[in-house]
C-alpha cells in the first residue's frame, strides 16, 4: 500500500492538483481570483492607456506593500477562526507616531522597537481572546479605541515630524525596479505562509479556526495559538505603518487609519472563508493585489475618488455574495469531481 | 386501510400515519411504518436508538419530510416536510426548548400563533391558567423565570405548552427521563387526564415500567420497521424487550477472554464522584479488556467516560493508572496519563471535517512529528498509512477531506486519530453511532486486536446490540450509581435493559 502512494505518476499529480483547486469553496474562490487578477493585468495592459509605464507599475506596488502586509497578519486572525481584528487600522496609525518619534535612533533599531510594541498590542488583545474568552470583534474595537486615545494623549493630535534616516524603506528599490517595501512585504508574507502551512503552531491555528470543539478534544493549544495570531497581526499592523510613516518621515494619528477595512477587503476577495481555517495567507496577497490594481486602473482612467471607494466597496460585496454562492454548488461539484475520479 | 397486525382498530383514528419511508443516504431510517391513533387513547411507542422512532417523530413534527407516505388528523392530510400546526399534533421534546430569561407563562405561549402581531400576557393569563389546573399542573408558577427552575420544572413547563396548545394529538418523547418518581406521577396524572378529554397521545419512552402503567397500546420500531402494535394489557415485558432487542439476538462471535482476578488493575477508579450526576464510583479495568458503561439518558455513563477524558475538569476521587495515581483536570492530562478518548458527535467533536484524512489522523500528535517546530511530513506520512492500515481505511483517500467519507469511515478516522495517542486507556463515547453494518464489525474486530495487544478499553453505548456484541463485561449505571457488574458469560439483554431501568429496585421481573 505504501508503494501505491509513493509512486505517483506526474499527470495523477496534476489531476490532484487541479482537483484541490477547485475542491471546497474557499479554493475554487482563491483560484478565480488569482485568475481574475492575471486577467485584469493583462486587459489593463492592453487597454488601460499610461497603466504599463513603469512609475504607474511603481505607484501601484507602492500602494500594496503596506496593504498587503496588513492582509497577511489580518488573514492570520481570520483563519484562526476570530473574525477579524479591528485595531489594526489603528495600531498602525500609533505606530507612525512612533516610528517618527524613534527614527532618529536609526532605521533598523526603530523598526524592530515600533514591531516589538505592535506584537506587545496584539498579544494583550490575544490574551483576553485566547484566555479569558472575550468576544473577539468588541474586543479589537475596545482596543482600538484605546489606542488612538493613548496616541492623542502622547502626541496632542498633531503631526510628528522624524529626524532621521528612513529612505531605505521609504524609497529604496532593488536593482532600481521593485521597492524594498515590496520585498518587505514578501519576506513577511513567506515567513507566515511557511508559519501557517509547515509548522505544527500553523496547522494547529488552522484546525482551531476549522472547527473549535474538535480541537479542544484532540487536545491543541486553543490559548497559545491565539495568543499567537493576534501578536502576529499586531506587528503586522505596526510593519505596515513604518512602511506608511518612511515615506515622509512623519507620523499622523490618521495615516494607515484605513487598514482595518482594507485588510479585510483584501481577506474577502482574496477567498480566505472567514468561518476560519480555510485558505491560505497567499490568497489574502492576491487579493490585495487585486484590490490595488482595480484602485489604480480607475484612478488612472480619470474616476474620482468617491467613484473609487465605491468600486472599492462593490468588489467586496461581489466576492462575498460570490462566495456565498459558491458555498452553495461546490459540494455539487465536488460530487462530481468526486465521481469522476 | 389499517395494518394488518393491528389488533384493535380504533373507530375514528385522530391520527393515521401510512406507509411512512426515509432514507439517510444508505441507510433506511423508516420502512413504510404506520400508526393510527384514537381519540382518548395513550399509546406507547418503543424501540431502541436507532430504531427510526426520533425519525417518525421528526416527521410528524414537519422537521423532515418522507421519501413516501402520508398523515392526516381527524381525516385531513398533513403538508408532509413543514411545520406542524401545534395545534394539530404538539410534540414535547427530549430536549428542552425553553428560553430561560423569559417567564414561565411566555415559555409556555413561545410559538403559539394567534392572529395578533401583538402579545399581551395579561390576556392570554387567565385562560393557560385555567387550562394547566385542569390538567392538574396547578403547581406550576406563571411568572417564575425559567432560569430558577429545575430540570424537572422546566420539563414540566415543556408538557404545560403542549397542554395549553390543546393538540388533537400530543407526543411526549421521552418525557420522564430526568425527573423524579413524584414528579413522574404528575406527568402520568397529567396525560390521563388529558386522554379523558379526546386527546390522543403518544409516549415515547424506554422504561418499560411506565409503559405497562401508562399506555392502552403499544408499538415496537426495530431497525426502522414496524415490529408490533399490541394492547399493551396482553403483553409481558418480557415480550416488549424482545420485540425491541430482535427474538435472534446473536451474542459476540469473539472469544472471550479469561481476565484473571490477579493482574494488576490498567485502570482503577475509586470514590469518582461529578456534580450530581456521578456518585462515587469504583471501576477497575485490566489490560486486554473491553468494558462497556451502560445506563439511560441522565444516568451520568456519559458523564463517566467524559470525566476521564478530561472533559468535565477537576472531578473528586482517585485515579490510578497501572498503579500510579494521576489527576485529569484536561484533555491534556488525560493524553499524558495515556488516556484516548472518540467523543459521541464525530462531526461536531471528533474528527475536522475539512481536513484531510491524514491530517485528522496525527492531529493529536503533532508534537511527535514537529522537529522545531517544522512538521516532518514523511514521517506523518508513514504514520498515517500504519494507522490506515490499522482501521483498513483506503490508503488513496488520505488526501481526501473527511467530509467526502462515508459515516463508516469516518469513525474509523476518528478512532485512528485517538490510536495514534499509542494509549494505554481507549475510551469511546458511542462507538459506532450512525456506521453501517459493514464498518461497524470491522470496527468491533480492530477494537478486538488492539486489546489483544493490552489495550484496555472503556466504552460506554445506548445501543444494547453493540455491548452484547462488544463487552467483556458490562457496568450497569443507574442514577450515576453502579448497579452491577455483569461478565461475559453471564451477559443477558434483559437483564441490562433491567439494571439500567430500574436500578437495584426489583419491582419488574422481566423472566416471569
Amino acid at each position: 500500500m505504501a508503494e501505491a502512494m509513493a509512486v505517483k505518476t506526474t499527470e495523477g499529480w496534476v489531476s490532484e492538483r487541479l482537483r484541490r483547486m477547485v475542491a471546497t469553496p474557499h479554493e475554487l474562490h482563491a483560484t478565480s481570483i488569482r485568475g481574475g487578477t492575471l486577467v485584469l493585468i493583462i486587459v489593463a495592459v492592453l487597454f488601460v492607456p499610461h497603466f504599463a509605464e513603469f512609475g504607474n507599475l511603481q505607484s501601484i506596488m507602492y500602494s500594496l506593500a503596506a496593504v498587503g502586509i496588513g492582509a497577511v497578519g489580518m488573514a492570520l486572525v481570520t483563519l484562526s477562526g476570530n473574525l477579524f481584528m479591528l485595531s489594526m487600522g489603528a495600531t498602525a496609525a500609533f505606530s507612525t507616531v512612533v516610528f517618527a518619534s524613534l527614527i532618529s535612533l536609526g532605521l533598523l533599531p526603530t523598526m524592530l522597537l515600533v514591531v516589538a510594541a505592535g506584537t506587545l498590542i496584539g498579544l494583550i488583545q490575544g490574551v483576553l481572546i485566547g484566555a479569558a474568552d472575550t468576544n473577539p470583534i468588541i474586543t479589537t474595537i475596545a482596543a482600538a479605541s484605546m489606542i488612538t486615545g493613548f496616541g492623542v494623549l502622547w502626541t496632542g493630535g498633531i503631526t510628528v515630524v522624524g529626524h532621521g534616516q528612513a529612505t531605505w524603506l521609504g524609497f529604496g528599490r532593488v536593482f532600481g525596479l521593485i521597492p524594498n517595501q515590496i520585498l518587505v512585504m514578501l519576506i513577511f508574507a513567506g515567513i507566515a505562509g511557511f508559519v501557517m502551512q509547515k509548522t505544527r503552531l500553523g496547522r494547529e491555528i488552522r484546525l482551531i479556526g476549522m472547527q473549535r470543539d474538535v480541537a479542544r478534544v484532540a487536545g491543541l493549544r486553543l490559548i497559545a495559538a491565539t495568543m499567537f495570531c493576534y501578536g502576529f497581526a499586531g506587528a503586522a499592523a505596526a510593519l505596515a505603518g513604518s512602511l506608511i510613516a518612511s515615506s515622509s518621515a512623519q507620523g499622523n494619528l490618521t495615516y494607515g487609519i484605513d487598514l482595518d477595512f482594507n485588510a479585510i477587503a483584501a481577506v474577502l476577495v482574496g477567498g480566505v472563508s472567514i468561518r476560519g481555517g480555510r485558505g491560505r495567507v497567499g490568497d489574502a496577497v492576491v487579493g490585495a493585489m487585486f484590490l490595488s490594481i482595480i484602485g489604480n486602473v480607475l484612478l488612472v482612467s480619470g474616476v474620482s475618488y468617491e467613484y473609487q471607494l465605491v468600486v472599492k466597496g462593490a468588489v467586496v460585496l461581489a466576492s462575498v455574495i460570490i462566495g456565498a454562492l459558491l458555498g452553495q454548488w461546490a459540494p455539487r461539484l465536488r460530487r462530481r469531481v468526486g465521481a469522476a475520479r | 386501510m389499517t395494518a394488518a397486525s393491528l389488533s384493535h382498530k380504533p373507530a375514528t383514528p385522530v391520527l393515521a400515519a401510512r406507509d411512512l419511508s426515509k432514507r439517510y443516504g444508505g441507510i433506511m431510517a423508516l420502512q413504510s411504518v404506520g400508526l393510527d391513533l384514537g381519540a382518548g387513547e395513550i399509546h406507547g411507542l418503543c424501540g431502541e436508538n436507532g430504531a427510526g422512532k426520533s425519525t417518525f417523530i421528526k416527521i410528524l413534527g414537519g422537521l423532515v419530510r418522507p421519501d413516501s407516505g402520508e398523515i392526516s388528523v381527524d381525516g385531513r392530510p398533513l403538508a408532509l416536510g413543514q411545520r406542524t400546526d401545534p395545534q394539530l399534533i404538539s410534540i414535547v421534546h427530549q430536549e428542552l426548548a425553553i428560553v430561560p430569561t423569559l417567564s414561565v407563562l411566555d415559555n409556555i405561549m413561545l410559538g403559539m400563533g394567534g392572529t395578533s402581531p401583538f402579545y399581551f400576557a395579561h390576556l392570554v393569563r387567565t385562560q393557560v391558567r385555567q387550562g394547566l389546573d385542569e390538567v392538574g399542573l396547578a403547581h406550576i408558577p406563571l411568572d417564575r423565570k425559567a432560569s430558577a427552575l429545575s430540570l424537572a420544572e422546566r420539563q414540566l413547563v415543556e408538557i404545560a405548552r403542549g397542554v395549553a396548545r390543546r393538540a388533537r394529538v400530543l407526543l411526549l418523547d421521552e418525557p420522564t427521563a430526568t425527573l423524579s418518581d413524584a414528579e413522574i406521577k404528575r406527568v402520568f396524572d397529567t396525560a390521563r387526564l388529558l386522554r379523558d378529554k379526546g386527546t390522543a397521545l403518544v409516549f415515547v419512552s424506554h422504561r418499560l415500567d411506565e409503559v405497562f402503567a401508562l399506555t392502552d397500546r403499544v408499538t415496537v420500531f426495530r431497525n426502522g420497521q414496524h415490529v408490533l402494535t399490541e394492547r399493551t394489557s396482553d403483553l409481558t415485558s418480557r415480550d416488549l424487550v424482545k420485540a425491541m432487542i430482535g427474538r435472534d439476538l446473536v451474542r459476540g462471535t469473539q472469544k472471550p477472554l479469561s481476565v484473571a482476578a490477579d493482574r494488576p488493575a490498567r485502570l482503577a477508579i475509586a470514590g469518582l464522584r461529578c456534580g450530581d450526576a456521578l456518585k462515587p464510583i469504583d471501576l477497575a479495568l485490566a489490560p486486554g479488556e473491553i468494558a462497556g458503561v451502560v445506563g439511560q439518558l441522565g444516568s451520568g455513563a456519559d458523564v463517566l467516560v467524559e470525566a476521564l477524558a478530561g472533559l468535565r475538569g477537576l472531578v473528586d476521587g482517585q485515579i490510578a493508572i497501572d498503579g500510579r495515581a494521576v489527576v485529569i483536570g484536561s484533555v491534556r492530562d488525560a493524553m499524558k496519563a495515556g488516556i484516548a478518548y472518540v467523543p459521541e458527535d464525530r462531526a461536531g467533536k471528533g474528527i475536522f471535517l475539512d481536513a484531510p484524512v491524514w491530517m485528522n489522523l496525527t492531529a493529536s500528535v503533532m508534537g511527535r512529528f514537529s522537529r522545531g517546530g517544522v512538521m516532518q511530513r514523511a514521517a506523518e506520512r508513514e504514520r498515517g498509512l500504519e494507522l490506515a492500515a490499522m482501521f483498513r481505511i483506503d490508503p488513496g483517500r488520505l488526501g481526501s477531506e473527511v467530509a467526502t467519507l462515508s459515516g463508516g469511515n469516518q469513525q474509523k478516522v476518528a478512532l485512528g486519530k485517538a490510536a495514534a495517542l499509542t494509549p494505554r486507556i481507549l475510551i469511546l463515547n458511542e462507538p459506532t453511532r450512525g456506521v453501517d453494518i459493514g464498518a461497524r464489525s470491522e470496527i468491533y474486530a480492530t477494537l478486538r486486536r488492539l486489546a489483544e495487544q493490552g489495550l484496555a478499553i472503556l466504552f460506554y453505548s445506548t445501543d444494547l446490540e453493540e455491548v452484547l456484541e462488544l463487552a467483556d463485561r458490562v457496568v450497569t449505571i443507574f442514577r450515576g450509581e453502579v448497579v452491577r457488574s455483569i461478565g461475559r458469560d453471564a451477559l443477558d439483554g434483559g437483564e441490562i435493559l433491567h439494571d439500567i431501568l430500574r436500578g437495584r429496585d426489583d419491582t419488574i421481573v422481566l423472566t416471569q
